[in-house]
């Protein structure tokens, strides 16, 4: 009989998994929709409601894309100065 | 009415002398124009010339690389407008800081970025590319780097003024006109390097040269036309200009690029010779619909019905351009869907229809009509920027980037993603944002409201719930602007290094292709569209016809007459080869000509004894004649 190690991690990448991480993504934004659905009073929390650095922001969602934008606008930025100072 | 007439004249007689001098140059002052122009573009400029190299694809690569940023702002704060049209107070906290546009000037901010700054830089660096490919090399490369940044700080200082109060009304113009004659100018140096470019080759330009040139030449057109606006309100030169900047400019840079990228992608030339023809002379000829949300209140009969069948043949060059570019891909659609960039501009081609069939509609009623389709002109006219121009600039910055780094784009899985991206981004923004906009409409109608209070009835917010689906669904297109970024930025510096023999169009193909006396290579000879069938037609003294078949004849007869030869003369003949060989290895191929210095040219030239003197562009054509 085989023994295993404690801890078993394979090195794969199927095809399939990244079928299953798109899902999951599609399934978590159709839950946040449904919640402004099933709790019309209730506002979906927003970035400032949150993390009390942004209470200043206010509650509006759109903080969270523009902090997508943001972090898209650093990981250019961050990839750039990367490969630049890159010593290969 | 003279008004107009005179600027239609200024622009049809600039477009003609364009192609005039394109074709013929100015005769005896040809050779000295050319030199003044090279030297305007390069050393006249002193320092700032020498911050750029002028290696091949630099500016090109500068121009993209611009463009793509100004995407991700462009598409930023079009994301924002849509958003706050649901939610006016998303952004208020920003005024603590002094951000707190008016709905005007978050408009005149993304019309600017979008069209000036995304579109046009985008464009413009895919143009140089594949001027710089069909022709073999920029006339100054150095020059179109720089002139990247002065239009880049141009754009920037723009979206400054658009936050302010010197913005005006005048739909897609909204700041001073003064301010867009600075396009102009440096569009100029960008319109001689093509030109200086296209007249250096001894071969007559194909279509997508025309289609970049003459758009080049629009664009020039605008900056010193709009001063008229200086003059006060002026609906039908206002008019006039948005349909130069979205036909002869925009439209026609990216039907230009999409002529030459979908072929190369595919490696199989233009279907039809006459189609794309006919897209070339109409594009220019007639009146866009795009631009729908330019009108004019008050028309007279005459004009109206002139510019009506104007606008409705304007859809005839766009079905040539779209039916001959889906024939050319017709059987190749696996190599197609390898290419992501092709993909895009395919994809973008297609919607050149039905975008231009709705905004015809809107276009024909707001000219001195009802303007009964006004509520949807602003959502087409997004449509036109980022579903079809946008897409066939982003899969023209795919294809032809690489070409420019001299690596391919880093990841296959990025451009992947950034394809889903923006087809879902712009494809949902067009569900969500087309009802709301009925919706709207609907809403809004004579009587309606004071119906619905009548029978006590609330109208359910639909339409604010599905003006965010439409915004957030815009986001893709953020995304994938971003994506492209970085893809760009990592292949520069890892992306596997680009074959020199990528992206050349070949192929069976019916058409036949006229040759002018000079010398040409089969790289520029497959880029035009030639393939292994083509009957080649050379503009001899005779004016005979020469096919391919025979050059063949020829050639056996050649062999033959050596043949016959070889015993009387078989010790010059061992004599004659080696010399003939050991030249044959001596010259490099044009490609390779094109890299070398002025000065490597001159002292490779003057070693195997021919005339080292004249330009670059005429001591290569002496060393591959």
């Amino acid at each position: 009989m085989t023994v295993l190690p404690e801890v078993t991690q394979g090195g794969d990448e199927p095809a399939s998994s990244r079928v299953i991480l798109t899902l999951a993504g599609v399934a978590a934004l159709a839950f946040m929709i449904m919640f402004s659905v099933l709790y019309p009073e209730q506002q979906f929390p927003g970035l400032g409601d949150i993390l009390p650095l942004f209470s200043e922001l206010g509650g509006s969602l759109i903080w969270f894309f523009i902090l997508g934008v943001l972090l898209g606008v650093g990981m250019l930025f961050a990839t750039l100065m990367g490969e630049l100072v890159a010593d290969d | 009415m003279n008004g107009i007439a005179l600027t239609l004249l200024s622009f049809y007689g600039w477009l003609l002398l364009v192609r005039f001098l394109t074709m013929r140059g100015l005769g005896p002052f040809s050779s000295f124009t050319r030199d003044m122009s090279a030297f305007m573009l390069g050393k006249a400029l002193g320092p700032a010339n020498e911050l750029f190299q002028n290696r091949p694809g630099s500016a090109g690569r500068t121009w993209l690389l611009h463009g793509v940023m100004w995407f991700i702002i462009a598409s930023t704060l079009t994301f924002t407008t849509l958003w706050r049209a649901h939610e006016p107070d998303a952004l208020a906290s920003l005024g603590s800081i002094g951000y707190s546009p008016t709905d005007a000037q978050s408009t005149a901010a993304l019309h600017l970025a979008s069209v000036f700054g995304a579109l046009s830089m985008t464009l413009i660096g895919a143009g140089l590319l594949v001027q710089s490919r069909l022709s073999g090399s920029l006339a100054s490369e150095s020059n179109g780097a720089l002139m990247a940044w002065a239009w880049s700080v141009t754009t920037f200082v723009g979206l400054i003024i658009a936050h302010t109060s010197l913005i005006g009304e005048v739909a897609w113009f909204e700041l001073p006109p003064v301010y867009y004659l600075v396009f102009s100018l440096i569009a100029l140096p960008l319109f001689i390097n093509h030109l200086l470019t296209v007249t250096a080759d001894e071969v007559p330009p194909v279509v997508p040269q025309w289609f970049l040139v003459l758009g080049l030449a629009s664009l020039v057109w605008t900056g010193p036309a709009g001063l008229l606006l200086l003059q006060g309100e002026n609906q039908l030169l206002a008019w006039w200009m948005l349909k130069v900047v979205f036909g002869c400019w925009l439209l026609a840079t990216a039907l230009g690029i999409a002529h030459h990228v979908v072929p190369a992608a595919l490696g199989r030339p233009l279907w039809s010779r006459s189609l794309s023809t006919v897209a070339l002379v109409g594009t220019f000829l007639t009146v866009t619909p795009l631009g729908a949300s330019g009108g004019v209140s008050e028309a007279g009969e005459f004009l109206q019905a002139m510019v009506g069948i104007f606008l409705a043949l304007s859809l005839l060059p766009l079905i040539a351009a779209v039916a001959n570019l889906s024939a050319t891909a017709s059987g190749g659609w696996q190599q197609l869907s390898s290419s992501q960039g092709a993909s895009m501009t395919m994809v973008g081609v297609v919607l050149l229809i039905p975008v231009a069939l709705a905004s015809l509609f809107a276009s024909v009623s707001a000219f001195g009509g009802g303007d009964e389709l006004s509520h949807i002109a602003g959502t087409l006219d997004m449509l036109a920027i980022w579903a079809a121009l946008g897409l066939i600039a982003l899969g023209g910055a795919h294809c032809l980037f690489p070409h420019a780094s001299g690596r391919q784009l880093f990841s296959q899985s990025k451009s992947r993603w950034t394809f889903w991206m923006l087809i879902i981004g712009v494809f949902g923004f067009a569900v969500g944002q087309l009802i709301v906009d009925h919706v709207d409409a609907t809403l809004a109608g004579e009587g309606v409201a004071e119906a619905l209070e009548a029978a006590e009835v609330t109208a359910p917010d639909l339409a604010g719930s599905l003006a965010l689906f439409a915004a957030v669904m815009f986001y893709g297109v953020v995304v994938g602007s971003i994506l492209l970024m970085q893809n760009m930025i990592m292949g520069i510096f890892r992306g596997v290094p680009v074959d020199e023999d990528m992206a050349v169009p070949a192929g069976p193909t019916p058409v036949r292709h006229t040759l002018t006396a000079g010398s040409t290579s089969i790289r520029r000879l497959l880029s035009s569209g030639v393939g292994v069938d083509t009957e080649i037609i050379v503009g001899d003294d005779e004016g005979g016809r020469l096919s391919l078949a025979d050059l063949a004849n020829q050639a056996d007869e050649v062999d033959d007459d050596v043949d016959d030869e070889v015993d009387d003369d078989a010790d010059e003949e061992v004599d004659e080869v080696p010399d003939a060989d050991e030249e044959a290895d001596e010259v490099p191929d044009t490609v390779s000509l094109n890299r070398m210095r002025k000065t490597e040219l001159v002292d490779l030239a003057s070693s195997l004894g021919k005339e080292s003197s004249g330009t670059k562009a005429d001591i290569i054509a002496r060393l591959v004649a």
